[in-house]
This record gives structure tokens, sequence and C-alpha cells, in this order.
């Protein structure tokens, strides 16, 4: 196949995947229970005004008719309107999306520093590397939620921290694999039998030939801190798009929640192609 | 190697005290100023949309009132109205303004704005929850014969209306703000969604100590928008808030035991927790239920098996009260001092479903028809104190032969169960009073309302009992005479306990946590709490900012 239909194609698996998390968000919120309620109902001074505000949504509230009108706004642009908030769901997604970008890139950037931190002294071990490797096991085994609430208890530690230790417990398994291989090949043992001093090694060596598997790696730890937002932000109330998607869901937002799937889909499709295809289409 | 290995370490050190450093911090205060959480962002700043409670309560920060309830006395105290006085008749207010007023941004405060103001409210296409309580709000009209006179006409008498002026900002006519402009005690400067509401003092308002210094005390105001408990009580015992109000028993303990002189428990609340069958004919359930629900027997046999003593001593660490009827003894007022009630007695439970028509067989109690009696209960998750209720509900009424399920729900999903499906059999949650007045309760009361929980929205009584409560609620919100209507309410109490509608079990106490540092904080159980009187409310720091209040002297 040629390489513009390749990219196109790999473009258009993106977008279907967006079509699914789409589809997907407004057939669960929908149909989740409570989705035609209101916490201001149970709140006598307020429940006329909910209930009439309820009405008015209900009567337009078929889901095919949900899809249509998200897929027409999205189309043109408008992504509609937050139940909860009562503002423009573009202006409540912007203003987050940089706060949870920039969590994502210093949790994914100290996650990478501490597995490789931990994963080159420990690969060019002789012995008792799996007890050099046990913390990053056992760290493997907390939940993030955990993790962050140990945190907060012990009134030490952020959210950044969090998802770097949650990074670099996943990525350190793949990150001591590699590099356990690099050492054992015959050039490098060659260059140790020289005397060639380790960090000459590491730089020269080691790094450069793993630099595509770990940018690819990179990529797809994208993809884990995505899936810890939520609990990140939500329990350290981190103002982010997680948070905002946990808000969401608690208050059957379907506006937000679509948006905030796209957007995720988006990024998750984007990661994947970048780790698996681009690579594959730079070499080839 | 060894190089290897110290430069690693040496990067893993430096990455963590990067990360482990403080947690996750609150804005930084500026002097003076008072800072707190409130859970969820306000819908809105406009003070004539107010529909939720974050919004209500920034209204009551900012917003200049021409009448305020005062929360201790509960009678209305002149604010921008110098004085009031109403007709013999009840349908003529007329407000006297005090001289000399500014709004925040200096503009002078006159009639015609509050004219406005007031027009603005019952106009329906403001669609002002406040606008309900004049009841015929399109017949009530408002002039303005003077700078500093406003008549309010009402089709008819509204007991309590001085309340409702308690709940109407006052802003410059022609130029809503969303509380950027205000002629109450803060403005609204600065608003981070999800993050925090910052209100800045107003320079003009026009409220003046004894001694003649410029109130309000504090700069400023910074409401951070904060969901999560934990970590409120730690921000609040590192000294950055100042008040953590509605604590749950068991944050009270922790506070309690970091730092003892913060901690407060004002006693009962108005608040209550109550149990109640779903009486409703068109709840889908088996009419054999429906028929046990129904039954008065059943509903005091259930209620007289429950321990709430016990409710109250663990499931709250003794920081609630046991309840008997709606209205909390907190509520001097209207509280029903010679209420009867069924006592405790699990004796006194099994004979009266023995004359209602049960049976016990081993441990396990029939219906008439031979049906055991199992029953669920669904309540909202995430309560702890409610949950801890619930199952020892469960135990106690085991005890009596009825299996029960306990179902916890989040919001929206139960409140779909209860409000639009009516698909529950029994249901334990609470309910949040937050004025003692009883005609705030009506929509709970009248058998046509839809938050009549037991059986919504009835097209007339479905019993004589049902009847009576209308009767009475009605009579009680329609007489100007004090008597008659506590008579009506004592007599609605009495009701609800023989017949158990709901089966009330405590009333949470109010506890709350406040620093040691804050001064001029009165307690007070209804809402907005602490805050209640926040223009003499100070923090004593050592950074006061009394000085920097002369120049607004008198």
């Amino acid at each position: 196949m040629r390489l513009p239909v390749k990219i196109a194609a790999r473009v258009g698996r993106t977008l279907l995947l967006m079509v699914f998390a789409a589809a997907g968000t407004i057939l669960l919120v929908r149909f989740a229970p409570g989705f035609f309620s209101d916490v201001r109902e149970m709140d006598t001074k307020y429940a006329p005004g909910a209930r009439s505000e309820m009405q008015a949504e209900n009567y337009r509230q078929s889901t095919w008719l949900i899809a249509s009108q998200v897929a027409k706004g999205w189309l043109d642009g408008d992504f509609g309107q937050s139940r909860q908030f009562g503002v423009p769901v573009s202006e409540l997604v912007g203003a987050r999306i940089r706060v949870s970008a920039l969590l994502l890139a210093q949790g994914i950037f100290g996650g990478w520093l501490l597995a490789i931190c931990g994963a080159l002294p420990i690969s060019g071990l002789r012995s008792d590397r799996l007890l050099w490797g046990l913390p990053f096991t056992i760290l493997l085994a907390v939940p993030t939620a955990a993790m962050a609430t140990a945190c907060i208890l012990a009134e030490t530690g952020g959210p950044v921290l969090v998802l770097s230790l949650l990074i670099a417990a996943r990525e350190f398994k793949f990150l001591h694999g590699l590099l356990e291989r690099a050492w054992r090949s015959p050039h490098l043992l060659y260059g140790r039998a020289q005397g060639l001093s380790w960090r000459a090694l590491v730089r020269m060596h080691i790094l450069p030939n793993a630099a595509q598997q770990l940018c690819a790696l990179t990529t797809l730890s994208i993809v884990t801190a995505l899936g810890a937002l939520v609990p990140i932000e939500v329990i350290f109330t981190v103002p982010g798009v997680g948070q905002l998607a946990w808000s969401a869901v608690m208050n059957r937002d379907l506006p937000v929640l679509v948006a905030v799937s796209l957007l995720m889909a988006c990024v998750v499709g984007v990661a994947g192609m970048i780790s698996k295809d681009i690579f594959t289409l730079e070499a080839a | 190697m060894r190089s290897l290995l110290r430069s690693s370490l040496l990067s893993a050190s430096l990455m963590a005290l990067l990360t482990v450093s403080a947690p996750c911090q609150a804005a930084p205060r500026q002097p003076g100023e008072l800072a707190w959480t409130i859970h969820y962002d306000p819908k809105t700043f406009d003070p004539a949309k107010v529909d939720e409670q974050a919004s209500e309560l920034v209204r009551y920060l900012t917003g200049g009132v021409l009448l305020r309830l005062n929360r201790q006395t509960q009678e209305p105290e002149p604010q921008l109205a110098e004085s009031f006085r109403v007709s013999p008749q009840g349908t003529l207010i007329v407000f006297k303004l005090r001289g000399g007023m500014r709004f925040s941004d200096g503009s002078a405060l006159t009639s015609a704005d509050v004219a406005w103001s007031l027009h603005r409210v019952l106009a329906p296409a403001t669609q002002d929850p406040v606008a309900d309580e004049f009841l015929s709000p399109r017949e009530v009209t408002v002039d303005a014969p003077d700078k500093l006179t406003v008549r309010v006409h009402l089709p008819r008498r509204i007991i309590g209306v001085g309340k409702i002026f308690d709940e109407i900002a006052i802003e410059p006519a022609n130029r809503p703000s969303e509380g950027r402009v205000t002629s109450g005690p803060f403005t609204v400067a600065d608003y981070k969604r999800g993050q925090y509401v910052r209100l800045r003092r107003n320079p003009n308002y026009w409220r003046h100590d004894a001694a003649g210094v410029q109130l309000p005390y504090a700069t400023g105001l910074r409401l951070d928008i904060l969901n999560n408990r934990e970590q409120e009580i730690s921000l609040f015992l590192r000294g950055e808030y100042d008040l953590v109000d509605a604590l749950s028993p068991d944050y009270f303990a922790l506070v309690a035991k970091k730092s003892p002189q913060s901690v407060q428990d004002l006693g009962a609340s108005l608040n209550t927790e109550q149990l109640w069958f779903n009486q409703s004919s068109a709840a889908p359930l088996p009419d054999f239920e429906k028929a046990w629900f129904q039954n008065r027997g059943f509903r005091v046999a259930v209620s007289q098996a429950i321990h709430r003593a016990d409710l109250a001593r663990i499931a709250y660490d003794g920081h609630a009260t046991p309840a008997f009827g709606f209205i909390s003894p907190a509520n001097r007022l209207w509280h029903n001092d010679d209420l009867k009630y069924a006592h405790e007695s699990v004796a006194d439970a099994n004979r009266m479903l023995l004359a209602s028509g049960f049976h016990l067989s081993g441990n396990q109690l029939y219906d008439a028809a031979g049906h055991p009696v199992k029953f669920s209960i669904v309540t909202n998750s995430g309560n702890a104190a409610r949950q801890k209720m619930a199952a020892m509900i469960q135990q106690d009424l085991a005890v009596i032969g009825m299996q029960v399920t306990i179902v916890p729900l989040d919001f929206p999903a139960l409140i779909e169960r209860l409000m639009h499906k009516q698909d529950y059999e029994a249901c334990l949650l609470g309910v949040s009073n937050t004025e003692p007045d009883p005609t705030s309760m009506m929509n709970m009361w009248l058998s046509s309302s839809p938050n009549h929980q037991w059986n919504p929205s009835e097209q007339t009584p479905a019993t004589e009992w049902e009847a009576e409560i209308d009767r009475q609620m009605q009579a009680q919100a329609s007489s100007p005479l004090r008597n008659e209507r506590k008579r009506s309410v004592d007599l609605v109490q009495q009701i609800v306990a023989d017949q158990q509608p709901f089966i009330y079990l405590v009333y949470p106490n109010v506890l709350q946590a406040v620093s040691p540092q804050l001064r001029g904080v009165q307690a007070l159980i209804v809402s907005p709490g602490p805050v209640w009187n926040i223009d003499a409310i100070r923090r004593d720091d050592g950074r006061d900012e009394k000085g920097s209040h002369q120049g607004g002297a008198r």
C-alpha cells in the first residue's frame, strides 16, 4: 500500500474509534439510572423549577435525537451546553485541558525518569535483579486511588508523584527487559571487555539503539496516564478534564461526557498511531 | 557501574523531591481574607436566578437586601430599608430606604433600583424561584413614589412576607452584573471554575460597627470549590481554611483529636433522618406489599422496633438526638412539647403486628395471606452514617421477623426511583430544613405535592388523616395569628406521630470546626451556619485589617 493511503487508513481508524466512543457514551448515559432526574428535585425549595426544566429537557431526549443533535452540533463546531453547569462545553473543557495536559506531561516525564533510573543499573546487575526490582513490582500492585489516598493521609506527595509512580511501575518491566537484552548483546560485551565506561556504553550504544522503542513506549504511557487521570484528579481535586469527567458522570451530564470521551478517544487513537504506525511507516 | 547507580539515585531523588512537595495547596490567602470551601461550583452569580445552595450562599454574602431575617430571632430586621410598615390587611408594604447609600461601584442606591430589582424577580421571564413565594407574583405591583420610598402591593396577605425580602438582592437598575456590583458586604471579584470564588469587600457597604468602623471587617472571602472532606480537613488543620461546616461525626472526631479547641457540637439540628414506606397506589409493587405499607399497625410496629438511641450513639458517635417528630426540639417555637408517640418496645411491636394480621413463624414474619415479610431499603451511597443506620435498622427489624435488604444507590438513580418511577419499597434518607418556619415544609406535607414522598402527587388525599394534614397545613399558612398557627402545626405533628408515614430516626447534631483565630462567629444551627453574620467576622492573625478600615469610619 502507498504511504498516503496508509496514513488515511490510520486516520480513518482513529475517527472510527471516536465515533464508537461517542455512540457508546450516549447509549450508556442515556440508559443510566437517573438520567431523567435532577438532585434539586429533592429540595422542596427548588423542586418546581428543577421539575419544569427537566420536563422540558426530557421531552427532547430520545436516543436518536440526542445522537443526531450531538453529531450535528459537532459538525457545526458547537459542542453543546453543559447540563450541570449551564455553560458551553467548549468553555468548560478548554479551560481544563491545559491543567490535565501539564499533569500528564509532568507525570509521564517523572515516571520515565524513575523507570530509567531504576532499570538502567538493575539491568546491568549480574545478581539480585529480582530483589532490586521488587519496589516496582509492589507499586504495580497498588491501585492508583489507594496510592493517592495514602498521599493525602500522609500529607505528602501529590498528583504528579502518584502519576509518576504509576507510570514508573508500568514501564519499568518493559525497560528492564529492553535494557537487559541490550547489555547482553555481543558488541556491548566486547565493549565492556575492552574497558569502556558504563556511562559511555549507555550514552553511545544503549540509548541510541533503544530510542525508537522508547519513543513508542512513551506514547503508550499517555494511554496509561489517561486511565489514571480520573481518580488522581478527583482525589487531589485537580481542576482538570478527569475531574470534570467524574463530575459529569455523577450528574449524568451527557454533552460534557461526549466531549470528554471524544477527546480521550482522539488522544488514545493518535498515541496508538504514533507508537505503532508512524515508526513502522518511517522504517518503510 | 557504581557511578551509574549513583547518578540514577541522584536523578530519582531529585524527581522525588520535586513531586513529594506539598500535595495540593489552596490558592494563596490574601491579607485579611477569610477562606472556607463550598462543595460545588455555583450555577449562577445572578441573584435573581439562584436555584441551588452554592449560589444561594454567594447571594447571601454579596447581596444587599431590604430586610434580613435575623437567624437567631427569626424576625426580619431592616437593612437597606431603614424601616418598613405592613398595612393591617397585609396587602401593602412600605419600605423607607436609608439615605446616602451607594453600590460597590460608587453609584447611588435609590428606590428606582429597589423597584427595578423587585420587578425583575417578579417577572415570569426571570424564572426566579423566590417569585413563587409571593403566591401570585403577576398580581404584585411595586412603585417608588420618591427616591427613598418603595411600596409593594400584594393581592392578599402572605404569612411571613418579611423573609421573602431576605432573598431579594438589590441591584443597580438596568445593570444586572452577576454579583460584580452589589449593595451587600462583598462583591464577586474572581471566579475560576472548579477552583474558587473570590469575593472582595464592598468599599461602600452601608453598615458600621458600634465604634463606627465600616463593615465588613474581612478584606475578602475565598470560597474554594472542593468536594473532598479529607483534603478540606487537612487544609483546615494547616490553617488554610477558617471553618468547616456540616462536619460528619467521623471527621468531627478526627478534628477534635488534632485541634480540640476548633470543634463545636451545637446540638440537634433542624434536619431529620427518616425511613418511609412507599404507599403510592401507582407503585410497581405487588398488592400485598402495598397493603403492608398502607397498614398503620405495620408502620408503627417498625417504628417501635427501631432503637433510636443506638442509632445516635453508634452511627453518629453520639452526635445526634433520637427523633420522633418532624420538628426538631431545636426549633423551640414550633416543636410540640406534648407530642404522644408509640415508644420503642419490641414486645409492643410484636403485639401490634399480631393485631394487624401478621404472624411470626420461627424467625420469619408472615402476613395473613402467608407472604413472608421481606423488603428492601434504598438509600444514597456515600453517606457513612446513613449506611450504618440502615445496617442497624436491618438488625432491629430482623428481631421482629422482617427480612431487610439494603440497597445503596447514587443520588440520580435514587431520585429516579423515588420521584419518577416510585419503584422502591422503603427509603432511608434525610431532609434538610433550612428554615424553622413550617411553611417552608408545605411541599412535603401537602398530599398534592410531588415532594409528598410516601405517596406523591395525589389527586385527592388517599386517607382521612392526609386530608386533615392538608387542612391544617393550609390553615397555618394562611392564619396571621401565631397561636392559631402553632395549634395547627402541633396537630400535624401529632397526626404524623400517630400514623408514622415518615418514621423519624434522629436529628443529626450541627457539627462544625471554626479556627480559634476567627473573631465574631456566633453559633447558629440554621442556614447559612457560622457565616450568617459574615460582616462582623474577622481573622485575628496579627495582620488585623481593622486599621485599614479606619478611613471608612463615620
